[in-house]
């Protein structure tokens, strides 16, 4: 059993932080919250994103699972203006999402959940250095490192108490530095990892630019990097494996 | 009568990998009148790569097995390099009668093959597919696929019911008339056996997150 009515803001929202990843997912309707897990077939970057059931207008959900072609839903969500409301009830005979924007009624086929690729465990890490700064110093630095390198270096200066956004090209370099008062928040520890800037751009597409983005690093492990949306009922947390620097 | 494209143990009669074989098929007229025998899947059935080509050349119609040819050749040698043996991995094609004179195998040809393809495909159940060439690329992927750019990279593809991390190659006949290709077919086997938990690290410095 499923129904819920949702904003169409917060539901794109969170299909936006997915689809980035991923084309097909499986959606885990608890009774409290719905939760997404999934990585990217290449096993590189993953995202675990909850929607509490309190960022629903309503919400009804006994712990079912779903599967949905991302791509479709969000092309669905896409025809409501912001501030709609939109209706989602699962028929559980027919295995359809029915779904209902001002109007305008869609039927959308499930997919059997048994047929996606199993959702990630998520690693333990205990990463040494935390870093807060707003998305929108995170996009500053993604779209500088983007103009000269495919690979974005991302650490934190000990000494300095900074938190460095560097990337090389061939023939130019960009170095980004944030220092503790231009941030939230500075944990600084031994933390030095380099990313492919291809997953990072997908992902800093759904980090909306006034969210404060808890990111942990360390020395060549996964960055994680997690946001609030949704006025903090919506919790995403992305993780992306480095590139092992050779040096 | 199937052609020789079972591996030697599959002597018991209803086997899976019999099951994989398509004996009699008059669905496309031009290549029923093109192929000498329908060329199927060869390789293990519960191989953890699936490595799906175009169709048929002439040697495989004449030999009934897939990648025999000159292709056969550069692939065995990037599976060796990879550590990697033919024998382990599955090989099988988009369409499985030659097309003639080689043309390409036409969009309907394509879809009328492709519920052997997706059969096979779920029964193999493969850790990754491989896909060799712009052909079965876009036939995989249900899209427009510029295999120079993406070869090395890995999509999640819905093929019939089930869904296959699906990765582009070039053809390795590709490195036959250009020797730049050459590294970038490699390194894309290479990606292969990482992706079929063979080795782990394909040379390309990509962590992946299983590793923690």
């Amino acid at each position: 059993m499923f129904t819920a009515i949702v904003s169409a803001s917060t539901l794109r929202d969170a299909l936006d932080s997915v689809s980035v990843l991923v084309d097909e997912c499986k959606i885990r309707l608890n009774e409290d919250e719905l939760v997404i897990r999934a990585v990217d077939p290449a096993n590189v970057g993953m995202v675990d994103l909850t929607l509490e059931a309190a960022a629903f207008e309503s919400y009804e959900a006994d712990g079912g699972v779903i599967g949905v072609n991302l791509g479709r839903l969000e092309d669905i969500a896409s025809m409501a203006d912001s501030g709609d409301l939109i209706d989602l009830r699962l028929d559980e005979e027919t295995r359809k999402l029915h779904i209902q924007i001002d109007g305008l009624s869609y039927t959308l086929a499930l997919i059997d959940p048994d047929s996606i690729r199993e959702e990630p465990d998520i690693p333990e890490l205990d990463l040494p250095a935390e870093i807060v700064p707003e998305g929108a110093q995170i996009d500053r630095g993604i779209t500088a490192a983007d103009m000269v390198s495919d690979y974005i270096r991302l650490r934190v200066d000990e000494d300095e108490e900074t938190f460095v956004i560097e990337a090389e090209g061939d023939t130019d370099d960009v170095d980004f530095v944030l220092e503790r008062e231009d941030l939230i928040d500075l944990s600084a520890g031994p933390a030095d990892s380099l990313f492919s800037l291809d997953y990072l751009k997908d992902m800093n597409k759904a980090i909306p630019n006034d969210a404060e983005v808890r990111v942990e690093l360390g020395d060549d492990f996964p960055v994680k990097m997690h946001y609030d949306f949704a006025e903090g009922l919506g919790h995403v947390t992305f993780m992306l494996a480095p590139r092992i620097q050779s040096n | 009568m199937r052609p020789d494209g079972g591996t030697g143990d599959d002597t018991t009669t209803g086997s899976l990998d019999d099951d994989l074989c398509v004996t009699d098929c008059t669905q496309c007229s031009r290549l029923v009148e093109s192929r000498t025998q329908i060329v199927n899947g060869v390789g293990p059935t519960d191989a953890s790569l699936v490595f799906v080509g175009e169709g048929p050349g002439a040697t495989e119609d004449d030999e009934g097995a897939p990648f025999v040819g000159r292709s056969g050749t550069v692939l065995d040698d990037a599976l060796g390099e990879a550590g990697l043996l033919r024998e382990d991995v599955r090989i099988t094609n988009s369409v499985r009668c030659r097309p003639p004179e080689n043309r390409d195998p036409t969009s309907e040809e394509l879809d009328n093959c492709r519920g052997y393809l997706a059969s096979e495909l779920a029964a193999v159940d493969p850790d990754a597919v491989v896909a060799l060439g712009k052909v079965p690329a876009e036939n995989l992927l249900g899209r427009s696929v510029a295999v120079t750019n993406e070869a090395g990279e890995v999509y999640d593809a819905r093929v019939g019911e089930t869904s296959h991390r699906v990765l582009v190659c070039v053809h390795p006949a590709a490195t036959l008339y250009d020797g730049s290709q050459r590294e970038t077919f490699a390194s894309t086997i290479e990606r292969a056996a990482e992706l079929a938990g063979e080795t782990d690290d394909d040379g390309s410095g990509q962590a992946r997150l299983g590793d923690w």
